[in-house]
């Protein structure tokens, strides 16, 4: 399998945010790269510092009350963590883009779908009236709009949720990025619409060959379209593989409690509900020491004590957990036993 | 659908304007005693005014009189002016609040809109900080105590402005000013707590993830949304303007409406107050009006529902 | 990799203290109060208006004369060491005049304030607990009476009614409880489609308990901070009518008919608009801060 060539790597990236109650590390530490074309799958609860990455790579974080303390984040030559307001202004829009997750309130309700569309086109080329307008009907014919040019001129609140994240859609493929990041592309929409849209970011993806970060709670969504995923957990990356290895072999803990609470159609009806228990840890002075322990069932105590680092039990994977420490060996034995077989 | 939404708001406005002259009606009649029977008012008037109302009719007969003069535009005479009618009387004044009122309120929507974007683009800084002190200063001012003030500093004793009447335009600079500044500081503190709401908008978020610059975002999706609600409180503006008027143009003793209301309400001269009140009632609503439709021809979401 | 004590890798039987001890939780009137005592410009204010109702109690005790003690041998005097605010035209003290008047403006602003609480929510459950037609013609009514700004409403009851501290008060109780109203009319239709169709279901006693005890600590928070408002119109109007005379009446005295005197006197006595003038300026200023400071620390957005 040849590798693609890298367009994104994030280096020991750490995000914290100043809040009333401390400083809150919403980021720690993490590091992963993104080839040309390639699909990364970014898994978590809410406040596992997904969403926050994400805005990290296009630049968008707040700050204040938000700071990148460390770490670099290089796009093509540029480290997005530390550029200048107009380099990432140039960037955004046409070498990253981003969807987000509410398309409610993701258009601007006071200006029309078509010009919040040619917006984006002229902001990064130089195109004449007639010559956006005419990408714009072909954007919104792309993403699978009727009527193009008569609903142009319309408002956001003329569409529905889908057709506006559709709308999101076009614009942000409108200059053809290098990467698209997708922050829960589907979580607020209607379940019947969720497949239909995700499929569209898909199809597009494959179509126009843009590498995407695809960022999640939901582990069932991403089986089919993504090439890797990276779990993350208490603002750090837990385990990171090949698509298949983490459905089938998976080597965290928390991946395997994730891939649980998936129902399967051979439950019986009135099985309970896999959950994890406990709640996700509050990120103020977090002690050295692995963030899960408090909600894992196979801790042990070195891992309340010490951070574990990455481990690599398979190839092409790393998992940060002691299990796979060679003094773990009992306890891991009862973590592979613990994985149902799909 | 916009047809729908202005004529529903036309006929509250009717109505409103009839449910306000009925009140009026009755509330004079509420005073104790023959309101015409005050010193003020010479006998000659007292008979004339006593057939024009014609009080010694039932009650639902003088409302019914009252109303159909009111279509008239015949809103009584006044007691204390020798019977000259209320609707000349005020139609002799208008003019002059009037232009009292439209200059306050261009200085008012002019700077109150421009501190209040300032201010929310500078949060935090000095100059938003003076914004805000400035804000609560003409807030809390009562508007006879600032025109108290004016008049004395920058007329008397610096005697850099007129004090009184209201000929040419350097008379019209304080009265204006005094007018104007409660309702500049609450349009500069909407505006900028509107652009301090909508910077949190996802759709900024949106335009930033565009590639677009500071400057843009602002203006274009900021500024824009952010002067949404400020329409909604330009009809109590308006009503404030009015009712300050009632203060300046008292302290500046400019002839005015304002004036002429509140020397009518110390000489206890009913109709007039009645009459005036009924006039104002009926502007306030009408401008209300006017607001709405223009809100509505404004927000896409009403126009194209 | 430096070696590690096999034995810690052995399961680790004791599960921590709850995680969510880390959390501050609060009651949250303790709460408000924080949130409250962190803004400067609003325990200035505060201090300020406990100060200003002190000395309206406290200094006229400590008075020479009465207020109204006219010594014609000194009128007109500048601020000096005996009279601190000056004295007037008939030689009464100022000092004393101001926290006289403040007596009469505070307390009808105050009280203003309450009456047109109490007529508000009661309005507002009204209407919102009766919904349909019931509810649309309220509304109608209040926007009828919000059309008429709420000095003309004032001064016309004046007019009908003898001028003095009831009559003010009256007045603005009854004209000026529509903010209430709405705000109150808002909460009850928001509760309605909550538990309230619960509790009506369950009848009775419970019901009313349960619309009591989750009711009322939701609007309590936006009444206070509208009363707090509502006090600065209060004073406002008050002062205004007695500045056109048709507000409070001898022998009492307020801020606004000092400041009406004071206006006609400014071309050679400054002072005596200056000291009633600041001292409404001030007390208007310190409500709306400490009305904003509520309002900031009861909004559950703002708890970051």
């Amino acid at each position: 399998m040849s590798t693609p060539e890298t367009i994104l790597a994030v280096e020991h990236l750490t995000v914290v945010f100043h809040t009333y109650a401390g400083v809150v590390e919403a980021v720690r530490d993490v590091s992963f790269t993104l080839g040309k074309g390639e699909v990364l799958a970014i898994v978590g609860e809410s406040g596992s510092g997904k969403s926050v990455t994400a805005q990290a790579v296009i630049g968008l974080t707040p700050i204040p009350p938000g700071e990148i303390r460390s770490g670099r984040i290089d796009y093509r030559g540029t480290d997005m963590a530390r550029a200048g307001i107009a380099t990432l202004a140039k960037i955004r829009g046409a070498g990253i883009s981003m969807i987000f997750q509410d398309p409610m309130t993701s258009l601007n309700p006071s200006m029309q779908v078509g010009k919040q569309i040619r917006e984006v086109l002229h902001q990064h080329r130089s195109l004449s009236s007639a010559e956006s307008i005419a990408a714009a009907v072909e954007l919104l014919r792309l993403v699978g709009i009727p009527e193009p040019e008569s609903r142009l001129v319309q408002y956001p609140h003329q569409f529905s949720g889908g057709m506006r994240q559709r709308i999101m859609i076009a614009i942000a493929i409108a200059n053809n990025p290098d990467i698209l990041l997708a922050d829960e592309p589907t979580t607020a929409l209607d379940v019947t619409i969720q497949s239909q849209i995700f499929r569209l970011i898909r199809d597009i993806q494959k179509r126009f060959g843009t590498a995407m970060i695809l960022i999640t709670h939901d582990l069932g969504l991403v089986a089919g379209s993504a090439d890797r995923i990276a779990v993350m957990y208490g603002g750090r990356i837990v385990e990171e593989g090949l698509t298949d290895q983490i459905y089938y072999n998976p080597q965290h803990p928390y991946t395997l409690g994730l891939l649980n609470a998936v129902p399967k159609l051979t439950d019986s009806g009135d099985a309970p509900l896999r959950t994890i228990e406990g709640l996700p840890p509050l990120l103020i002075n977090p002690p050295d020491a692995c963030a899960f322990a408090d909600r894992c069932p196979f801790v042990m105590k070195i891992c309340r004590q010490k951070d574990p680092g990455y481990f690599t039990p398979v190839p092409d994977n790393r998992a940060a957990c002691w299990l796979h420490h060679e003094s773990a060996a009992s306890q891991r034995a009862a973590f592979t036993s613990a994985r149902v077989p799909a | 659908m916009l047809l729908r939404y202005i004529a529903r708001r036309l006929v509250i406005a009717i109505v409103a304007i009839y449910v306000l002259a009925t009140i009026t009606f009755f509330l004079m009649r509420l005073v104790p005693g023959d309101p015409f029977a005050g010193p003020r008012v010479a006998p000659e008037i007292r008979q004339a005014l006593r057939e024009h109302y014609g009080l010694n009719l039932p009650l639902i007969q003088q409302y019914g009189i009252f109303l159909w003069n009111l279509l008239h535009g015949d809103l009584g005479l006044s007691l204390s002016s020798r019977g000259h009618p209320v609707t000349d009387i005020i139609l002799q004044a208008a003019p002059v609040s009037f232009d009292l009122g439209i200059r306050a309120m261009i200085l008012s929507i002019s700077a109150g809109l421009f501190f209040g974007i300032v201010a929310a683009l500078h949060r935090g800084t000095a100059l938003d900080y003076l914004t805000v002190v400035l804000v609560l200063i003409g807030i809390s001012i009562p508007s006879f105590v600032l025109a108290g003030i004016l008049q004395y500093y920058l007329g008397v004793y610096f005697k850099v402005l007129p004090i009184a009447r209201y000929e040419n335009f350097q008379s019209t600079i304080m009265p204006a000013f005094a007018l104007s500044l409660g309702t500049m500081a609450t349009i500069a503190r909407y505006m900028r707590s509107s652009m301090l709401e909508v910077v949190h908008a996802d759709y900024i978020k949106t335009a930033y993830a565009k590639g677009l610059t500071a400057r843009q975002v602002v203006w274009r999706h900021q500024v824009r949304n952010a002067l949404f609600p400020i329409l909604t409180i330009l009809g109590p503006a308006v009503a404030n303007v009015l009712t300050g008027s009632f203060v300046v143009e008292t302290v500046f003793a400019i002839p005015g409406l304002g004036r002429y209301f509140v020397t009518a309400m110390q000489n206890l001269d009913y109709t007039l107050v009645m009459g005036m009140t009924i006039f104002f009632g009926a502007f306030l609503i009408l401008m209300n009006f006017l607001v709405d439709v223009a809100y509505g021809l404004i927000d896409p979401r009403i126009r194209l529902a | 990799m430096t070696t590690l004590d096999p034995s810690l890798f052995e399961p680790d039987r004791e599960r921590p203290p709850d995680a969510l001890a880390g959390r501050v939780s609060l009651a949250f009137w303790s709460d408000v109060w924080r949130r409250f005592r962190q803004n400067g410009p609003a325990m200035v204010s505060l201090v300020v208006l406990v100060l200003f109702a002190i000395l309206a109690i406290v200094a006229p005790l400590f008075a020479k004369h009465p207020w109204d003690y006219t010594d014609l041998m000194s009128t007109y005097e500048q601020p000096n060491w005996e009279h601190w605010f000056g004295t007037d035209a008939l030689g009464r003290d100022i000092w004393i005049s101001v926290w006289v008047g403040a007596r009469v403006s505070l307390t009808v602003g105050l009280t203003a304030a309450l009456a047109q609480m109490v007529i508000g929510v009661l309005i507002g459950c009204f209407s919102g607990l009766y919904g349909g037609r019931v509810d649309m013609v309220v509304m109608r009514f209040v926007d009828i009476m919000i059309a008429i700004p709420f000095l003309i409403w004032v001064s016309l009851f004046m007019l009908v009614l003898t001028p003095g501290i009831g009559s003010i008060i009256i007045a603005f109780a009854l004209t000026q409880w529509t903010d209430i109203a709405r705000l109150t009319r808002g909460e009850v239709l928001k509760l309605k489609q909550t538990e309230f169709v619960i509790a009506s279901r369950s009848l009775g006693a419970s019901g009313w308990r349960l619309i009591i005890r989750h009711f009322f600590p939701n609007i309590l928070p936006i009444i206070i901070v509208a009363v707090t408002f509502q006090v600065t119109n209060a004073i406002f109007g008050e002062a205004f009518l007695s500045y056109i005379g048709l507000g409070i009446q001898p022998p009492l005295t307020s801020w606004g008919k000092l400041v009406s005197m004071g206006i006609s006197e400014m071309r050679d006595n400054p002072y005596m608009l200056i000291f009633p003038g600041a001292a409404i300026t001030l007390t208007m200023l310190s409500l709306q801060l400490i009305g904003d400071g509520l309002r900031d620390a009861t909004d559950p957005r703002l708890r970051r």
